[in-house]
């Protein structure tokens, strides 16, 4: 018999958004996928406050990380990326292509971790640009 | 009808075009946002299922000094876009004013050299806030350990934190 799933890619944003203390280490966040729709992730934008803040993103099913350091030089604990080494802002032309898009199942959970090195209070909004992927068969 | 026109038209030859697409047609940023990739199409071929991965070093160098690491890469990653920041720094702590510093990327296992004799600038290889360089083909770290080594050389007259950063898919292994 004949596959008769369709899907429907509809716009989708998806944001953690975090207002991390000055100079705290490993600040949480989460990302959470809705329970109607996988989501295929294709761009990735970010607003702060200050640029010197890091981030750590994994996946909490697979305990795959997005971010690695093999780096044993490393300057400090390993904290993460700086969020400009990731994205900007889609105003100043700097939402980040992810190139091959990746999908994140319905309600899966992606942690993030935010380390401040300002001294000051940084907020911040992760963007993530992409579609759901609505399973439209038989309606 | 003109008769000139006419005679073309019954003895038009057939002409070859090309109208092949390149597959990876759109994978060099033109125009940001809009120009780089074409949703519903696939980039890049053979990497669908990686997961995006960035993988970075970061050095506190001294004024206008030099250090490498060798990072440990995921298997299978796929560099696709370099990224890196340099914030000018006193006793360690980072300041908002940005640095500039240069850099040199070695594939351990594959021993090549992306920047043969030479250290690019950084502002010449990568940016940040997303405004950065892709590949137009993605180069595969192979080997079941990848190793990436990576001189950073601060360029500025005061000590300064430097971070780079290699971005692309990990877990697939192209053909």
């Amino acid at each position: 018999m004949a596959d008769s799933s369709q899907i429907v890619k509809v716009p989708r944003v998806l944001l953690v958004d975090a207002v991390v203390p000055l100079s705290s280490v490993l600040f949480p966040g989460q990302l959470s996928i809705p329970n109607d729709a996988d989501f295929e992730w294709w761009w990735l934008a970010i607003q702060r406050t200050d640029a010197r803040l890091k981030v750590l993103i994994s996946e909490s099913a697979t305990q795959r990380s997005f971010i690695f350091s093999g780096s044993p030089l490393q300057a400090g604990t390993f904290a993460g990326v700086f969020v400009d080494n990731l994205a900007g802002l889609v105003s100043n032309n700097g939402q980040f292509p992810i190139a091959v898009p990746y999908i994140m199942p319905a309600a899966r959970s992606y942690p993030h971790q935010f380390t401040d090195l300002s001294g000051a209070q940084n907020t911040v909004q992760v963007a993530y640009h992409g579609f759901a992927l609505i399973n439209v068969a038989g309606k | 009808m003109n008769e000139f026109v006419a005679s073309a038209m019954n003895k038009m030859i057939p002409r070859l075009m090309n109208t092949q697409q390149n597959p990876r047609v759109g994978m060099v940023p033109k125009v940001f946002q809009r120009g780089v990739y074409k949703h519903g199409q696939l980039y890049a071929p053979g990497l669908e299922g990686g997961m995006p991965t960035w993988c970075y070093a970061e050095m506190l160098l001294e004024a206008q000094a030099t250090d490498d690491t060798t990072l440990t890469l995921p298997v299978g990653f796929n560099l696709i876009a370099f990224m890196g920041v340099s914030y000018l720094s006193v006793a360690g702590v980072p300041s908002a004013v940005a640095g500039d510093f240069r850099v040199q990327i070695y594939d351990v296992n594959g021993q090549r050299d992306f920047i043969p004799g030479k250290a690019v600038n950084a502002g010449n290889i990568s940016g940040n806030q997303g405004k950065i360089s892709f590949l137009v083909h993605p180069y595969f770290f192979a080997g079941d350990e990848p190793q990436a080594q990576i001189r950073l050389s601060n360029l500025s007259t005061q000590q300064a934190l430097v971070q780079f950063a290699l971005y692309g898919p990990q877990g697939v292994f192209p053909e």
